[in-house]
């Protein structure tokens, strides 16, 4: 750049680099005279403006020749040729401007893309978080858990804590093993409130195998797990913040944990949970335990430097090998292994259903794109004359194809930055309700926002679905199409044959949303049936709590609490509470149980003895299975269940010899008599090894409907327990009015009664029943859009093939008609091929999906007839539609216009 | 005839160096195009057809002598080549026949 001439410098110096060496002195001299005359005419600013804007140009058309010629490791000059080598800037131009002149494509085909994309994202994203994250630590890849299995009873075994002294001592693969374990206590927050948290009391030796700093002060020590060491506690980053309000002089303050006193030293960084999701830690006391005795921990460490997973699976075996020849009744049956802590186990086997999510992705994606190819195919066709034209003018196939596909690859842009919101809405939301479901919530290390990976995961579904919506149109509006085109073009009108393949795809179509549509309506409607259910006793004036006991309230003896007198403490409490709650105006009932109606069922396989006869093995409708629950008394009365035979539970029947039980209606009619003297017990299951003791069945009540997906066919059988043997009750308290409003007067009652009474998920009933039915909301909501969109854009798709293949007629019934012939015969012929096309489709999907219903065993449902007939008739209207106005509009041209148009 | 047809901006870009006869280089090309046509013409675009241009052998270059206005700079000067002069009368014929007996609505006979 000449010095004076004034030519933006910063932009002079990107199109020196841009431009091939050939031609870069003479068109920056060019460009600066052009710049020079802009000055004159717009003043400096505008023409600067210009020149920015010039720069852009040219880099857009030579820069993407350099990274070819690059990528080719040639001179950039010679980078020629090729299909990429004709995309241009243009096209990228063209192919926006394409979704505006065709704002019914775009919406149409940019939603359903987006929609398929959007799935494929949410289900990459849900599959990487919670299959393959590793830990988001220095080396957090080689942080393992140690997991002891007990084969025979096919059940996890947790209680190792004499395990990990010896793990701790032997292992040579694995260093850095810590323990830990997760105990609920109410924390005296910093603004004197009491609160349950989820602590983690865990061995010092955790924190430095994480690698990460505390944010202020220290991490535990091993000086802290001494007995009679001074007591502290390490706090998280969000209650530090959230709860003491970020206090800076936190360190040293003392936070009642528990009933003990502790002293703050440490506040770890933002984003620290391990080892799930907590934000208290305390020191773990390890004291000695006997084999399978002791709490239940969590034991994780290190992989050694230079140690592989082979190597530490070997030495474990042989350390376990050791163990069970010493405590042979113990450990004979216990395996453990060398797991990755986080994600992938290097030398897993790749589950078969990590790839169904992905064949599912590319499933919906290709039927999406079948519908999106059509109307593309629809919108080339309608352009015939211009891609003729093209071509005359010079334009290459490959031009005219690539021209093609970088407008659907615009289009699939478009969609994939929809889906992406869509996505991360549906991510987020997700993940905010899954929080409030599961108990110990989500790991700290799943994100809830899209990663990079992710992003590009969809950017490719774009990429793919690009191709095949460009591709195969492309293909066929530029084949031999185009040399008839350009020989007809001044004898014949439009050359494109509707062929053979097009026919098929309208019939394909028309076939997969009759197979699509009955099956998502039957899906949403179990859904709905699903949902209402529970409509039977007022939830929402039942306000439900889980109620425990700190354990750290009453230590026994030894420092080691004792559960019996636990139980007792909680059952005076329990009964002083409810004693306290049935006095409030509101109240009539209060009782509680192991689980209550809506929530998830405990199931069981069980066999009924009646008399002296042998005992039989009860089929339920849970697999085999029946469902049993623990329930105070007073429980069905509560849930206004009426007695149907013998007589409720009392207070005397948890503990009595015969151990009574009611049975349910639906038991009832599997036993097929009145139950009530019949002798009932439970049978081994995975994860239950023994054969349960035999219960007496003393009465018969109505079905409660405890599961929303029951519908009040599943056989119940309620055992009776005291508060004193349950931990933690569920409490439910029936209320006249909304039971919501007394949610904090039983959180003032509670601390009255105990301050050791731990109380968490404070809710109605209605909300639990909300959220266990969330998902089936979800799914309906989800599957009724996919519906909608499905149907919507399958007539879209047939109404803008047909119409087209129609009008494509046009000249020909205009000729027809001026030599005479009789328009209802013309019509006729149009309508003929187009019921050929439909009536194929329709009879192949009605077809398709009886043979599949009847081939099921189940009946055909009146219901799936209907929506055959519905979703038939829809496809037969559109159909004619499309053919009605493109025909209607052919029969009115007038001869002479009809044989000009050749 | 040769399978391969001239493009639009191509024929455009012939036709305005014919058009300035012996002066032509790339700035008073775009100038020329933008008078005629009435269309603004991107630089990036008469450079890259330029370059096509030459490389088909339609049109030569050469370097002018330096240019005091252009801080000293030559100008690269282009010209149409017989070839060049043959394509464009074929385009031209091609064309005619397209849009003989081609009559547009609310136009006179």
């Amino acid at each position: 750049v000449s010095a004076g001439s004034g030519v933006p410098r910063r932009a002079a110096a990107v199109l020196r680099r841009v431009l091939p060496a050939d031609m870069r002195e003479d068109v920056l001299a060019d460009l600066e005279e052009l710049y020079l005359l802009r000055v004159e005419r717009e003043g400096a600013a505008g023409a600067a403006r210009w020149y920015r804007g010039q720069v852009l140009s040219y880099a857009t058309r030579f820069g993407a020749e350099r990274v070819r010629g690059a990528l080719r490791g040639g001179d950039p000059s010679a980078a020629r040729g090729g299909p990429l080598s004709v995309i241009s800037w243009l096209d990228w131009k063209l192919g926006a401007r394409m979704l505006l002149k065709h704002p019914g494509l775009t919406i149409i085909g940019g939603l359903s893309l987006a929609a398929a994309i959007a799935i494929g994202a949410v289900g990459f994203e849900v599959a990487n978080e919670l299959l393959y994250k590793g830990l988001p630590f220095d080396e957090g890849e080689r942080v393992v858990r140690l997991e002891t299995r007990d084969v025979a009873a096919t059940s996890s075994e947790p209680r190792v804590l004499h395990d990990f002294a010896i793990w701790r001592g032997a292992l040579k693969t694995v260093t850095e093993l810590g323990a830990a374990r997760v105990v609920e206590r109410n924390v005296l927050t910093g603004e004197g409130r009491l609160e349950a948290f989820r602590v983690a009391e865990m061995t010092s030796s955790a924190f430095p195998l994480t690698r990460v700093s505390p944010l202020l002060g220290r991490p535990l020590q091993p000086a802290d797990e001494v007995p009679g060491a001074d007591a502290v506690v390490v706090l998280g980053y969000d209650v530090w913040q959230t709860k003491f309000l970020g206090d800076p002089a936190i360190i040293g303050r003392v936070v009642t944990v528990g009933r003990i006193p502790r002293t703050v030293v440490g506040v770890m960084p933002a984003g620290f949970g391990f080892p799930r999701n907590q934000q208290l830690w305390i020191p773990l006391p390890v004291q000695d335990a006997a084999p399978r005795e002791g709490p239940p921990v969590q034991v994780f460490g290190r992989l050694a430097p230079g140690a592989t997973w082979q190597a530490a699976a070997a030495e474990l075996d042989v350390v376990s090998a050791r163990l069970a020849e010493d405590h042979p009744v113990t450990h004979a049956q216990l395996r453990t292994r060398v797991r990755a802590f986080a994600g992938r186990t290097p030398g897993d086997r790749v589950e078969w259903q990590e790839l169904v999510i992905h064949a599912i992705i590319l499933l919906v994606l290709l039927a999406v794109c079948a519908n999106v190819a059509t109307l593309v195919f629809a919108r080339t066709a309608m352009r015939e004359s211009e891609i003729v034209v093209r071509t005359a003018l010079g334009a290459s196939r490959t031009r005219v194809i690539m021209q093609i596909v970088t407008e659907s690859f615009v289009l699939a842009l478009a969609a994939a930055v929809v889906g992406l919101v869509i996505a991360q809405t549906i991510v987020r939301y997700a993940g905010a309700r899954t929080t409030l479901g599961i108990d110990d919530g989500l790991p700290f290390w799943v994100d809830l926002t899209l990663e990079p990976v992710t992003i590009a995961y969809a950017l490719l579904l774009a990429a793919t679905a690009a191709a095949l919506i460009g591709v195969l149109p492309a293909l066929k509006a530029t084949g031999a199409v185009i040399r008839r085109g350009l020989q007809d073009m001044t004898t014949a009108g439009t050359a494109m044959k509707f062929g053979g393949v097009w026919s098929f795809i309208i019939g394909a179509q028309v076939a997969f949303t009759l197979i699509c549509l009955p099956a998502a309506a039957g899906i949403s409607q179990e859904f709905l049936r699903d949902r209402a259910t529970h409509s039977e006793f007022p939830t929402e004036r039942y306000l439900t709590f889980r109620l425990s006991m700190d354990v750290e309230a009453l230590p026994g003896d030894d420092g080691v609490p004792d559960d019996a007198e636990i139980g007792a403490r909680r059952a005076l409490a329990f009964e002083e509470l409810a004693r306290r709650l049935r006095e409030e105006p509101s109240v009539t009932h209060v009782t509680f149980g192991d689980r209550l109606p809506a929530m998830s069922p405990r199931l069981m396989p069980v066999e009924v003895q009646q008399g002296t006869a042998e005992p039989v093995r009860l089929q339920g409708n849970y697999d085999g299975h029946i469902a049993v629950a623990a329930v105070g008394v007073g429980y069905h009365d509560a849930f206004e269940a009426e007695l149907i035979a013998g007589r409720v539970l009392h207070a005397g029947d948890a503990g009595a010899p015969n151990r009574p039980v009611l049975v349910n209606e639906a038991f009832m009619r599997e036993v097929g008599s009145n139950p009530v003297g019949a002798r009932v017990r439970t049978l081994p299951r995975r994860g239950v090894a023994e054969t349960g003791p035999w219960h007496e069945i003393v009465g018969v009540t109505a079905d409660l409907g405890m599961d929303p997906t029951d519908r009040g066919e599943a056989e119940y059988m309620y055992s009776a327990v005291s508060a004193a043997g349950l931990d933690p009750l569920i409490v439910a308290v029936r209320v006249a009015g909304d039971a919501a409003a007394l949610a904090p007067r039983v959180a003032v009652l509670a601390r009255q009664v105990d301050p050791g009474l731990q109380l968490r998920d404070v809710t109605t009933l209605r909300q639990i029943v909300a959220n266990r039915q969330m998902p089936a909301i979800i799914g309906t909501s989800v599957f009724g859009t996919i519906l909608l969109i499905a149907l919507v854009f399958s007539a879209a798709g047939l109404y803008a093939l047909m119409a087209v293949a129609v009008e494509r007629r046009t000249r020909e019934i205009g000729i027809r008609i001026a030599l005479g012939a009789n328009p209802h015969r013309v019509l006729r012929t149009v309508f003929a091929r187009a019921g050929r096309q439909l009536g194929g489709g329709i009879i192949a999907g009605n077809s398709i999906i009886l043979v599949l219903t009847w081939r099921a065993g189940g009946g055909i449902d009146v219901n799936i007839i209907i929506a055959l007939v519905v979703v038939s008739v829809i496809m037969a209207a559109v159909g004619v539609l499309a053919c009605t106005v493109p025909a209607r509009r052919a029969l009115r041209v007038q001869p002479t216009e009809a044989l000009r148009q050749g | 005839m040769s399978r391969q047809m001239l493009g639009e901006f191509e024929q455009m870009v012939l036709l305005a160096i014919l058009r300035l006869r012996g002066d032509a280089y790339a700035v008073p090309i775009v100038g020329e195009i933008e008078a005629r046509t009435g269309r603004s013409v991107a630089p990036a675009s008469v450079h890259v057809t330029l370059r096509r241009l030459e490389e088909k052998g339609l049109i030569t270059s050469w370097l002018s002598e330096p240019v005091p206005e252009r801080g000293g700079r030559a100008r690269r000067c282009v010209q149409v080549e017989p070839e060049g002069l043959r394509q464009l009368r074929e385009s031209r014929d091609m064309m005619n026949a397209l849009w003989s007996g081609v009559r547009m609505t609310g136009e006179s006979r």
